[in-house]
């Protein structure tokens, strides 16, 4: 299967606004963006949505794949899925009033996360004390920031055995909270739309992730930025005519202090029994330590938590606030709460049941959607590459449109680019080489000419010319890859360009060429171009062309 | 016959860049779809040998030589020399100075670490005349 087929693109690159400065280039950690002809262009095969390209494009020309979420209203059962992180866009206002905006809003439950990020928490603590062998499976890594996942699947696929085996909590929520309303009420599951507040463009189409099994159910994402000011509207309109409700179910009750601090690094470990944990925000730090990592340091830690937005899921670049302001918001929050967890063990045996793990399948498909997919390098090609890279200026420039000087080389080998969109080589590339590097068809542009025929030539790469009516003579001293100019338009002349191997024949003076040879120039592929100009006039361009 | 061959520098006491050509090797190794296990063996070892550089010798070269069938890792230092090589073999033997324990290196596991991660270790040392450490790799691949 293909990635790109069954991948959702998490981002869209708006080329109007684009101005080609590579700013997204420069931050993909996974190298997926080029500059070609101006403009950005996403190699989707290689993206893994991390997000880091939406905030630093100057021109707000990126943006996040989304939903139009006020389609929700459209479907018959609604229910909203509510992280942590959407407390924290709302200064001196408690959960609870959040939770009942939502509501007002037309959503027919609200379903608080910290819910089962709770449960999740236990089973964590549950599995580290599983570990009997000190150093061994350690340290367990956080599966909860989906971003990381991916980045691990595509960059550090020896770290996949250290995942925590936990299905994560988003998987469990939406699979319990559908099959659960849908009994409830009596309806069909597949009536049950599920809509996850999200503060990243990652989960945009969570069925095509980390699930189990294709869901029943309708389950979309919605941006936090998307549905916030509508939101903030009807919490204020709650003053005036307030919502009375109480929570039917344990899941719609608000959160209590503990879970709040998941939105912010290192929520996760913060009140657990897991001691000796290190907790990891931003993507070139998790960058950093994945790594080190594989270099096999931090055996000594039980867990390690990784977020790649700063400050953990409050940077996320789906948040209607400023990170810090959204941090200050949820230690608010906590102060007036009691920092506890808000369920004990009772549950939690029933809940992480045995198929609630990751079983190695998930890990296999996982590597499979999310793992690298260009084509491995052979060793030829490998020194090939530094061969090139020793020749490069090694500024990481970024002018040539690829994120680094290591990279545009092995562009160059794999056939992307070519040498001379190096801006500082290009230039000191010697006018011979260079008009090797020449291609038949930027002849037809940059010499302004029509082309008659043998467009399938076009690729052809060009050295050097010779201008010349008499056969014989251009038999005796054309050589090959040269670029032919002639008065003469009968058939022979293509004969006389298949045997010397010319890479294609300017007409000059504003001659035409018959069918027949047209036809001919088809067959064998030599592309016949037209031009008014005489072949002085054109031989002189070619050789400013040549650069000489 | 070898096919690339390239070479790293490794400063004494520069616990700040320690690690940087083990990673770099390791990311060579992931171009060429070399599998997870074997790039996993090739860090760990190619880091010990770093620190170990990093901590007793003065300054130190690493060399990485690729061919399709073996990666061999060569780390060569102008140190101090081993006195007893046996001895320097034994897990928990260490000569690190306390400051280096602090951070958490110098547990005696270097040395032993890297022979049982490698397919081939061989270790080359004498007062005064610095420490060469080989260590191959099979990789399963014909064609690299």
């Amino acid at each position: 299967m293909d990635k790109a087929e069954i991948l959702p693109c998490y981002v869209s690159f708006d080329s109007r606004d684009c101005t080609g400065c590579g700013a997204c280039v420069k931050v993909c950690p996974t190298k997926a963006i080029r500059i070609k002809d101006g403009k950005s262009i996403l190699l989707v095969e290689s993206c893994i949505g991390g997000g880091e390209c939406i905030g630093v494009c100057p021109r707000g020309s990126i943006t996040p794949t989304t939903y139009p979420y006020r389609q929700f209203r459209k479907t018959r059962f609604p229910v909203v899925l509510v992280p942590p992180v959407l407390y924290s866009q709302f200064a001196n206002v408690p959960p609870e009033k959040v939770l009942k905006g939502l509501k007002r809003m037309g959503f027919k439950h609200t379903v608080d996360m910290s819910y089962f990020l709770t449960l999740f928490k236990k089973a964590t603590e549950q599995h580290i004390q599983s570990l009997d062998t000190p150093g061994e499976g350690r340290p367990v890594i956080s599966t909860l920031c989906p971003v990381v996942l991916r980045l691990i699947a595509f960059r550090f696929p020896s770290l996949m055995g250290l995942l925590h085996p936990v299905l994560r909590p988003v998987s469990l929520m939406v699979k319990d909270v559908a099959a659960f309303l849908s009994r409830h009420h009596g309806v069909d599951i597949g009536e049950i739309s599920i809509f996850y507040l999200n503060p990243c463009p990652t989960q945009m189409t969570p069925e095509s992730s980390t699930h189990h099994h294709t869901t029943p159910y309708l389950s979309r994402t919605i941006g936090i930025n998307q549905i916030f000011a509508e939101l903030k509207h009807e919490i204020k309109s709650l003053e005036e005519s307030p919502l009375s409700y109480e929570p039917e179910f344990e899941f719609e009750k608000p959160p209590t202090g503990n879970s709040l601090l998941w939105a912010i690094s290192g929520g996760e470990t913060a009140g657990s029994t897991i001691q000796n944990s290190i907790a990891i925000s931003g993507m070139n730090q998790t960058i950093e330590y994945l790594e080190k990592l594989e270099l096999g340091l931090f055996k000594e830690y039980d867990f390690i938590e990784f977020r790649t937005c700063r400050e953990g899921c409050v940077g996320g670049s789906l948040c209607a606030v400023d990170k810090y302001a959204a941090k200050n918001n949820l230690l608010q929050h906590i102060a007036r709460f009691e920092t506890k967890d808000r369920h004990q063990k009772n549950p939690i045996k029933n809940v992480y049941a045995k198929e609630r793990f990751f079983d190695s399948l998930t890990s296999a498909k996982m590597e499979k959607i999310f793992g690298q997919k260009k084509e491995p390098l052979t060793i030829a090609e490998l020194t090939k590459i530094n061969r090139i890279y020793n020749q490069l200026p090694r500024f990481n420039c970024s002018a040539c449109g690829a994120p680094d000087c290591l990279t545009f080389a092995e562009d160059v080998v794999r056939g992307r680019a070519t040498l001379l969109e190096c801006r500082v080589l290009g230039q000191k590339i010697s006018p011979n080489t260079r008009s090797k590097m020449l291609k038949v068809k930027d002849l037809k542009e940059r010499l302004n000419l029509v082309l008659a025929a043998g467009e399938e030539g076009l690729d052809r790469s060009l050295s050097g010319g010779y201008c010349g009516d008499l056969l014989s003579d251009v038999m005796a001293n054309a050589s090959e890859h040269n670029v032919w100019l002639t008065v003469q338009t009968h058939q022979n002349i293509v004969a006389v360009a298949v045997l010397k191997e010319i890479a294609c024949i300017i007409i000059t003076c504003g001659n035409r060429p018959d069918k027949a040879t047209c036809h001919k120039a088809d067959e064998e592929k030599i592309p016949l171009f037209l031009s008014d100009r005489s072949a002085f006039d054109l031989a002189t361009d070619l050789g400013l062309l040549k650069g000489g | 016959m070898e096919n690339l061959i390239k070479t790293f520098f490794i400063k004494h006491r520069d616990f700040v860049h320690a690690g940087k050509p083990s990673i770099e090797i390791k990311n060579i190794l992931k171009s060429l779809n070399t599998p997870p296990d074997i790039i996993r063996r090739v860090a760990v070892c190619g880091y010990e040998g770093e620190m170990n550089v990093v901590m007793h010798a003065y300054n130190g070269r690493m060399n990485l030589a690729l061919s399709a069938t073996r990666i061999e890792i060569r780390i060569t230092d102008k140190g101090p020399g081993i006195q007893d090589i046996d001895q320097a073999m034994q897990v928990g033997f260490s000569t690190a100075p306390d400051e280096f324990r602090e951070m958490g290196f110098g547990a005696g596991m270097g040395l032993p670490n890297m022979k049982k991660n490698a397919d081939r270790f061989e270790i080359i040392s004498a007062p005064g005349e610095g420490t060469t450490i080989t260590m191959e790799f099979k990789t399963r691949g014909s064609d690299g």
